[in-house]
């Protein structure tokens, strides 16, 4: 063990530590050295007191080494200036910024806060979109897809049909290797008990093309993707530890997966999970049949570009390949294929946008936070004035004089920066502990979600930029040339008054404004995660539990073997106590899978080449409306009459009916799945469904009972009457393995928590979006308060003369609060036109999903204004308790 | 002042130590940075050596650096004390009188 869990210092300090110290021989025995401190101290006073210390050592260790790295970088010529600097600016800054121990530390928490939401945001950013896989030389590992011209671009995974795989593979000379992926559910009979776990079939060169070798034993060799020869697997580490102890005799002996004996060869190294948590390869070996077939188009291909070509060759030969591929296959006429990096490939879709308006939040809250510095250090350039002045008088240029404010902020900013990343890391910790591990394994990049290198530098970059944001202006005010009046004792000089006030409210007014707008976007993005979450799923999620099942070619090829099982299970788990219903369905909603079909409808005519309508496609056995309470709104439910030889029928959703004939004309209809599928009767129609919180209720569905097409993949539900459904888990996967023991049961879990896990994405948004506007509010409230703290008691004189001659208290109140109104109404009318700019943003980044309602405008800027009002109030009532003849003497 | 605790330390010196020696005998608080910046100059200069321990669980698996004062750094300390009593010569009175 390189680091002692229990008694080492947080490592996040420790690597700070690390990467501040320059390299050589020394840095070991500091961090050595401060690291055994550590464990005395911690030993002697507690762990928090010793990681106190061991921040303020090792603060002072960095900072000493970082100058020196410049000093030696600067050379010995410029070794005296960086001297000078250090000596004269820094020092100056940290004695000024010690002597002000309050207002420092409300400035450095302040930017710390903000500067900690940009990190967190900046970390997840990178790990979900900029880079989400770190592959060996991932630059050169290209996806390549196929689309419909019709087709929306940006699904891209699992879409290339065998055929053109092989032709690719053939043809193609940018790439080294090609590969191709198929996703497998696979059940693996353990040593104790079945389990489903994600498998996926590649081809041989799969592990080459990522560059990852085996932990133990070998990946696939060359040959493997021939049937007959494919009965080798490559197992995940996690698989192999959870379900075999690690056992390294495994290597070599056979595993039972869907009933077929495979044999493992080798063992992925840690944390290869790659695609979407996949935890068993096997070749992928296709006949001659199925390698022939243009359609479906399920492969995900990946590529190694070749030495000396680069992904535009590669993109430039793929055009060229595809377009002789169409000139031969007319049936490819509306495709079309590309290439792209495997980054771009992986990338989660619905997450640039979100994170976009993440990035921008928090870069809104860093204008609050700026602004409020600005505020304070203007306050205090006020203070200084005469400092500055003298110091201007005896020779100092301005430019000398801004050097030295702007380092006092750079400093500001660093020793923010270093307080915000420990935050940061705490929060993307966090974050990545809440989200379901069934979610994260389909978002690429989650697990590297961390405070990093680029992080730091990212943090220090806005920091530094955040300096020119709020130190530059106060810079500019504090050293404007007025020496002679600013010399004089008690000198006050009304212009300049006037012009630093215009300038402090022009910073109120826009932090009003922005804050404003934050709020506006967070109650947006809470209340629409609440509809998704609470709202009316159109049906009844409360009382189910439901669990899936993958039925393996092998052992039930054929329907009737398939529609057994469903009956024998529904059996079994009708007799569990307080079971009120039992169903068996292809697809529960939102649960993440889906399966669509192509419809024909009776008495159209399709043009060969168009398009034919589109629908969510379900095989349910009759119980399916009792389970889900989904109510029938026309003709009948399915019956257990609808057997495999009774007439084939169907049920359609509302919004299937109403969208291809009249309203309440949907009975006795006739449909096909398919071109050549049977023709089926509609015998009801039933309510929409949210299937997923992204599509809404909208998704036209087409429902067949199970009887009559019994599927593969099953999800079997259950009502229970009271109590918790998740409670009898394991009765349901009992009663299961009463039926068939080698068939493993997964996502064994209420539909309610299916709902919850389903919409993570939008209760994260509306999660950070709530603490980004949290944080605002209290950051704008806060400076408004110092505002017109400072302006009323700069007034406290004036105040006193209009009550001393005879001003009422309430005309003088009065007369201040409405300058505290009209600044905060322009704030809040610059805030709602920002606030409707931003919600325009999210509506196009969340489709469907979040609403604009004018409630949470008015709303908002109510709270906002009111709470703008207050914060000038406690001043204001603070000056008139004053006696006038005490203000009057004031000065 | 870091070559006497050195010294005083003998076989076991190394850089904490030697900080907390400083700081016990002279009553002098020292700070790391510069404790660091100045035994790596006289390391440079020739007045110290060093030598890696051993790696230790309670340093996170790093090894300590024990340090030793080089010949050049005695003559270098003997040469100093020799410049302290020439100026401290016939003050002897003065300086133990207050």
């Amino acid at each position: 063990m390189r680091r002692g869990a229990a008694g080492g210092p947080p490592r996040v300090l420790e690597a700070l530590l690390e990467r501040a110290l320059p390299e050589g021989e020394w840095r070991d025995t500091i961090l050595g050295d401060l690291h055994e401190e550590f464990a005395e101290t911690a030993a002697r006073s507690g762990r928090p007191r010793a990681a106190l210390r061991y921040l303020g050592a090792a603060a002072g260790v960095a900072l000493r080494g970082a100058w020196r790295r410049r000093a030696d970088a600067v050379g010995s010529a410029g070794g005296g200036t960086m001297r000078g600097f250090w000596n004269d600016d820094v020092k100056v800054a940290l004695r000024g910024y010690r002597k002000r121990p309050a207002v420092t530390g409300v400035m450095v928490a302040t930017l710390a806060i903000a500067l900690g939401a940009n990190a967190a945001v900046f970390s997840l950013l990178d790990a979900l979109f900029l880079r989400p896989l770190r592959f060996e030389e991932v630059d050169r590992i290209a996806m390549l897809a196929e689309h419909a011209t019709t087709d929306r671009v940006e699904y891209v995974q699992q879409s290339v049909a065998p055929a053109t795989f092989a032709d690719w593979r053939r043809e193609l000379t940018s790439f080294s290797a090609l590969a191709a992926a198929d996703y497998w559910d696979a059940n693996l009979q353990g040593r104790e008990r079945a389990e489903r776990v994600q498998g996926f079939r590649v081809s041989p060169e799969f592990f080459s093309i990522l560059g990852v070798r085996a932990l133990r034993g070998r990946t696939f060799h060359e040959g493997e993707d021939v049937p007959g020869r494919d009965r080798v697997a490559v197992i995940g580490s996690a698989l192999w530890a959870r379900n075999y102890g690690s056992d390294p005799t495994l290597l070599g002996s056979e595993i039972l997966v869907d009933g077929e004996a495979l044999t493992v060869v080798g063992i992925a190294p840690q944390g290869f999970d790659f695609p979407y948590g996949a935890e068993l390869w096997a070749p992928l070996a296709l006949d001659a049949e199925a390698a022939s077939l243009r359609s479906p188009r399920y492969l995900t291909v990946l590529g190694r570009l070749a030495p000396g070509s680069s992904l535009r060759d590669a993109s430039a030969e793929l055009r060229v390949v595809d377009e002789r591929l169409r000139a031969e296959h007319p049936e490819l006429v509306n495709r079309r294929a590309r290439v792209m990096t495997l980054n771009e490939g992986v990338r989660d879709i619905g997450v640039g946008p979100f994170l976009a308006v993440w990035q921008l939040s928090a870069l809104l809250v860093l204008a609050i936070a700026c602004v409020n510095v600005a505020n304070l250090l203007m306050a205090r350039g006020a203070e200084r004035q005469r400092e500055l002045a003298l110091r201007q008088a005896l020779g100092a240029r301005r430019g000398r004089v801004l050097r030295q404010l702007l380092t006092e902020s750079a400093v500001l900013a660093m020793a923010s920066a270093a307080v915000a990343l420990p935050v940061a890391h705490l929060a993307t910790l966090a974050m990545r502990e809440r989200m379901p591990a069934s979610i994260a394994r389909f978002v690429a990049g989650w697990r590297e979600i961390d405070v990093d290198g680029r992080t730091i530098a990212f943090t220090t970059g806005i920091a530094l930029l955040a300096v020119l944001a709020f130190g530059v202006l106060p810079a500019l005010a504090a050293t404007r040339p007025q020496l002679v009046a600013a010399l004089r004792d008690g000198g006050r000089s009304a212009t300049a008054g006037a012009r630093r006030q215009r300038s402090r409210n022009l910073l109120v007014v826009t932090e009003i404004a922005v804050a404003l707008s934050l709020l506006v976007a967070s109650a947006l993005s809470a209340k629409s995660a609440l509809v998704m979450l609470d709202g009316p799923q159109g049906y009844e999620p409360a009382g189910v539990l439901k669990a899936e099942t993958v039925l393996p070619e092998m052992r039930y090829g054929d329907a009737a073997a398939r529609a057994r099982f469903v009956r024998d299970s529904l059996a079994e788990l009708r007799g569990l106590p307080g079971v009120e219903a039992v169903a068996a369905a292809n697809v529960l909603p939102a649960t993440g899978e889906n399966h669509g079909a192509t419809l024909e409808l009776e008495g159209e005519v399709y043009a060969t080449g168009a398009e034919r309508p589109v629908a969510d496609w379900r095989s349910v056995s009759p119980g399916h409306f009792a389970v889900l309470k989904l109510p029938i709104l026309d003709g009948r439910a399915f019956r257990d009459g609808d057997a495999e030889d009774a007439p084939p029928v169907a049920i359609v959703s509302e919004s299937l009916a109403l969208h291809h004939w009249p309203p309440g004309s949907a009975v006795g209809r006739r449909v096909r799945d398919g071109e050549d599928g049977p023709w089926v009767t509609v015998v009801g129609v039933c309510g929409d469904v949210v299937h997923h919180w992204f599509a809404g209720r909208s998704s036209p569905t087409l429902y067949r009972p199970a009887a009559q097409s019994p599927t593969a993949r099953l999800a079997l539900a259950l009502r229970v009457t009271g109590g918790d459904p998740e409670a009898l888990g394991a009765e349901m996967r009992r009663a299961v393995a009463r039926v068939d023991p080698a068939q493993p049961l997964s996502m064994v879990q209420s539909q309610r928590r299916s709902i919850q896990e389903g919409t993570i994405g939008l209760q994260y948004a509306a999660a950070i979006m709530g603490a980004f506007a949290g944080i605002a509010l209290v950051l704008a409230v806060s400076g408004v308060y110092g505002v017109m703290a400072y302006r009323v008691s700069q007034r406290t004189q004036e105040i006193g003369v209009r009550l001393a001659l005879g001003g009422s208290r309430r005309q003088v109140a009065g007369l201040i609060l409405g300058q505290t109104g009209a600044l905060a109404a322009s704030g809040v009318g610059l805030g709602l036109l920002l606030a409707a700019g931003l919600a325009r943003g999210m509506e196009s980044a969340f489709v469907g999903v979040l609403r604009i309602e004018p409630l949470p405008f008015v709303a908002m800027a109510t709270i906002l204004a009111l709470a703008a009002l207050a914060a000038g109030w406690v001043p204001t009532r603070r000056a008139l308790a004053v006696d006038p003849s005490t203000a009057l003497r004031a000065e | 002042m870091i070559l006497l605790a050195v010294l005083r330390l003998g076989q076991g010196a190394y850089s904490a130590l030697v900080r907390r020696e400083i700081e016990d005998r002279a009553g002098r608080r020292v700070a790391r940075g510069a404790l660091y910046t100045s035994l790596e100059r006289l390391e440079g200069k020739g007045c110290l050596k060093s030598r890696l321990g051993e790696p230790l669980p309670e340093r996170g698996g790093r090894a300590r650096r024990y340090l030793a004062v080089t010949p050049r750094g005695v003559r270098a300390l003997r040469e100093a004390q020799a410049a302290m009593a020439g100026l401290r010569e016939g003050l002897d009175a003065v300086l133990e009188r207050s």
